[in-house]
């Protein structure tokens, strides 16, 4: 028993090193990498680089600008968000169940492929625009699809969903028992919603903010391609890269992250302290039903159009994929419709390399992800390592920091050899675009791997062991089926964000892993807008595949 | 000789002996019950037979082969858990069958076991179900089957009935005490409730803060406590500190006791159905004590008496014929038979 021991204890030692070793080598290392690139100038020590950031009047304008961006995008997300949940949840609705799903949608969609359906449905020759001109007769196009509004709309569509998801959540949560006990004490209509209602979704609501934050914040597809003459942090990073200014991208990544997490740490705090622990089993509140006719019908006509409006970027970039190339120049509308665009894509191989590279990629993101996440979060759930935290504090980092941000830090780490990649340079080879999604997807999947393994009591465990079955059988039919739906839900979420990753790729990308989000955007600026709408709509047809997948698997 | 057997066994959390000194025996076919408050080790005990943590002295015997360092899928001991543990992305038959499959025991013959003991738990037909799709008393007729079927030599039972509705649980209680009896299989049964442990049980080990107070039959644990904490836990007692002078108790010094002889001790206990009341003085005397509380509980009627500054339980049969005649506020005279009250040392 004692040799046995000493062996658990040997294997425990060695994955703990390695995943520390990976963790620090990809996560922590590059970080603090950046921070030294950042206050270096010339081989010295000093801040010029941030004095540069500061004093720089178009640097300082892209600061105000970003945070300016992120506030205004949690306050739009959260009034359309909070009011779908409310709308969704809190009245009787027909057809609820597809509504849900259906605003659900944004969620599995790349934010790159929204840009692109939104700049050829409202743009300035989109098709929305000029059939509104059409009918209007208007000389001047109705509205300008670019700068912060643009960037505001897009954001409102791709990240309403969080707190869309999270409100819904506390809805259905809110204890029908506590709105009697408000109502039987006399309380008003206003005070049971103020008193009763807000303090049950408020944790959802201040959670929703920090991811929306976040992602306003570091989101760069839609200012890269539609922010016109509104410069973000985000893409002053990429010119300064460009430009070959390391310090000056790396100060800006600091001050980027450090508003990230900033934002993160004062409303984490004031989450946990509105969060609270109903201590008895709450009633389900049930749908209040509208009586009124106008009203009622008022709402539905509300729905209807929302439920085009979140079609419509879908429908118009499948539509548009099978637009014949070379046919659709002038008219508002395209006319000759073929196969030529997937025909190109899956026999030229230049067209298909793309399609091939991100699959391959999002394999090897998800795969790495898995192998990362099990260990990790087994560490942060059952064992009692005193690395525990510190494991915890590094898989969640990714999270607070902004995908620019991450890319830039993978430069400055491996653009020299490093004992942690074997002494090789990373910078312009094929796997540094799977490690920078790798680092920056890891959070998402140690997330669903830690719920399945809270689900698996030791009892399980217990239970099979005292009917005999040894330590493989144990792992193979009891630890194993308790874990593969959050596995496979974890490995489905990051294939699907990986398919149509864009920030990252924009950074990192060689001749030899261009993506297809690349590949789509170079398919824009050559004027084969079916072609890239075609690559849209693979990558569209494959979230959403993953998607149904993810529904499909069955959950404890 | 002893089926299973605790030797000296001694289990340390952290720095503090959860269980010491635990020596015990337990007969072939015997249904056995630790009976203890929560905290007081005896499902660790359960844990250690079980094989799922280790002692830290002393050996375990079963079947007179010693198994404490054996691991717990070589020990053949079922163990049917309070939560039930059985595995949710399986059906009833599938979890039936985990331990047969890993036994290797052919196709044919695993499906005729399994049939036969959803017979005995009273689960034919029940096959196909998931498991989420069946009530707390049906999950734990299929623990049950689950352990039952592989054919452990002793079956452990961690307060199954704990999460059954009081109905359930009394009906529960039958029935395993049945499929025991019938299939004569060892049985240690766990529980804080003393209910349970009198009603089912050939033998109770009572346990408290990791120490074995005292094992007996039903009956000796009830009549013949060793201590004020047997006594006081097994059962409604009214236990009194008291001085004892010849064979006179003193509780205080205007309510005496008369023991039936001289005797050692530090308290008494006094069960409630050995305090007669009664509206008329009786011929020996007795103490008088007015009624502060009646409680109804269908079968029985409790009092509580106030008499010279002590309070005292009292219950009686609440049938037709003494249809009970006393009230709140009312006097009452009190008596108690010598030979009822029990003289604890410690």
């Amino acid at each position: 028993m004692i040799d046995r021991l000493k062996n658990i204890n040997i294997s425990k030692i060695l994955i703990t090193s390695l995943l520390l070793w990976i963790l620090i080598g990809f996560i922590l290392y590059p970080t603090l990498r950046t921070f030294s690139v950042s206050v270096h100038s010339q081989g010295d020590i000093s801040i010029i680089n941030y004095l540069k950031v500061l004093e720089t009047d178009a640097h300082f304008t892209a600061i105000k600008n970003t945070v300016v961006l992120g506030l205004l995008t949690v306050l739009i997300c959260g009034v359309i968000g909070t009011a779908l949940a409310f709308l969704v949840h809190f009245f009787e609705l027909p057809y609820k169940r597809v509504i849900d799903k259906l605003l659900m949608m944004p969620l599995v969609l790349p934010g790159l492929i929204i840009v692109f359906a939104f700049v050829q449905l409202y743009g300035e020759s989109g098709l929305i625009t000029k059939t509104i001109q059409n009918i209007f007769n208007l000389k001047e196009v109705p509205f300008k699809f670019s700068g912060l509004s643009g960037i505001l709309l897009v954001h409102a569509y791709t990240q309403y969903v969080y707190f869309y998801m999270n409100v819904s959540i506390a809805i259905k949560h809110i204890d029908q028992s506590s709105l009697e006990a408000a109502k039987n004490l006399g309380a008003s209509r206003f005070t049971l919603f103020k008193s009763v209602i807000i303090p049950f979704i408020k944790p959802a609501l201040i959670a929703s903010s920090i991811i929306t934050f976040m992602t306003g914040v570091g989101s760069f597809s839609a200012p890269s391609i539609i922010g016109g003459s509104f410069k973000v942090m985000t893409t002053q990073i990429l010119l300064a890269k460009a430009n070959n200014f390391m310090g000056l991208a790396a100060s800006q990544v600091i001050i980027l992250t450090v508003i990230s997490i900033m934002y993160l740490v004062v409303f984490r705090y004031y989450e946990n302290k509105v969060t609270f622990v109903s201590q008895v089993k709450g009633v389900k509140i049930s749908p209040i039903a509208i009586n009124n006719k106008i009203t009622r019908n008022v709402l539905y006509a509300i729905l209807i159009i929302l439920v085009v409006i979140i079609i419509l970027p879908i429908l118009t970039i499948i539509v548009l994929s099978f637009v014949k190339p070379g046919t659709w120049m002038v008219d508002i509308y395209p006319r000759e419709f073929s196969f030529d665009n997937y025909v190109k894509i899956f026999s030229k191989s230049r067209a298909f390399a793309p399609f091939i590279n991100s699959i391959a990629i999002s394999l090897i993101t998800a795969v790495s992800c898995m192998i990362v996440a099990l260990p990790s979060s087994y560490i942060i759930v059952k064992a009692k390592s005193k690395w525990k935290v510190f494991i915890e504090f590094l898989v969640m980092l990714p999270w607070a920091v902004p995908s620019s941000a991450i890319a830039i830090n993978m430069i400055n780490a491996f653009n020299h050899p490093t004992i942690f990649t074997g002494e090789n340079v990373l910078v312009g080879s094929y796997i540094l675009l799977p490690i920078a999604y790798f680092v920056s997807l890891l959070p998402l999947m140690v997330r669903t791997t830690t719920i399945s393994l809270h689900n698996l009591n030791d009892d399980y465990i217990d239970a099979a062991k005292s009917l005999g079955a040894s330590r493989w059988k144990t792992l193979k039919n009891v630890i194993v089926p308790f874990l593969y739906p959050g596995l496979l839900t974890g490995f489905s979420f990051v294939i699907i964000r990986s398919i149509g990753e864009y920030t990252l790729s924009a950074f990192l990308y060689t001749t030899s892993n261009k993506p297809i989000s690349i590949a789509m955007v170079n398919g824009i600026f050559e004027y084969e807008i079916g072609l890239a709408m075609a690559y849209g709509a693979l990558v569209v047809l494959i979230a959403f595949v993953g998607n149904l997948f993810i529904n499909k698997i069955r959950k404890y | 000789m002893a089926f299973v057997e605790f030797r000296n066994i001694k289990k340390i959390y952290g720095e503090r002996a959860v269980c010491q000194n635990i020596n015990l025996q337990i007969n072939k076919g015997e249904f056995f019950t630790f009976l203890g408050p929560s905290g007081c080790g005896k499902t660790t005990l359960l844990r250690l037979l079980a094989g799922f943590i280790f002692p830290e002295e002393g050996k375990l015997f079963l079947n007179g082969q010693d198994i404490t360092t054996l691991q717990p899928e070589k020990r053949n001991v079922g163990m049917v858990f309070q939560n039930y543990a059985l595995f949710p992305y399986m059906t009833v038959y599938e979890n039936i069958d985990f331990g047969l499959k890993i036994n290797k025991i052919p196709k044919k013959e695993r499906e005729k076991k399994i049939k036969e003991y959803l017979e005995i738990v009273n689960l034919e037909g029940y096959e196909k179900r998931s498991i989420s799709e069946l009530s707390g008393g049906e999950q734990q007729r299929v623990a049950l089957a689950r352990s039952l079927v592989v054919k452990p030599e002793v079956l452990l039972l961690d307060e199954p009935l704990s999460n059954l509705d009081a109905r359930l649980r009394d009906k529960m209680r039958a029935e395993l005490k049945d499929i025991q009896s019938k299939l004569g299989i060892t049985t240690i049964f766990v529980t804080h409730d003393q209910t349970e442990a009198l009603s089912m049980s050939d033998r109770i080990a009572v346990f408290n803060k990791g120490q074995l107070i005292q094992i007996g039959s039903p009956n000796e644990i009830y009549l013949e406590p060793v201590n004020s904490f047997v006594a006081s836990f097994v059962g409604e007692t009214n236990l009194f500190e008291v001085k004892i002078v010849g064979n006179k108790a003193y509780v205080t010094d205007e309510f005496i006791l008369s023991l039936p002889k001289k005797l050692d001790g530090k308290f008494v206990s006094i069960r409630p159905q050995d305090v007669i009341l009664s509206k008329s003085q009786p011929l020996d005397g007795g103490y008088k004590g007015i009624i502060e509380e009646i409680k109804y509980n269908g079968t029985l009627i409790e009092y509580t008496i106030k008499c010279n500054n002590i309070i005292l339980k009292a219950v009686q049969i609440n049938n037709y014929k003494k249809k009970s005649l006393i009230s709140i506020a009312d006097s009452v005279y009190i008596n108690i038979d010598s030979q009822c009250i029990k003289v604890l040392k410690y």
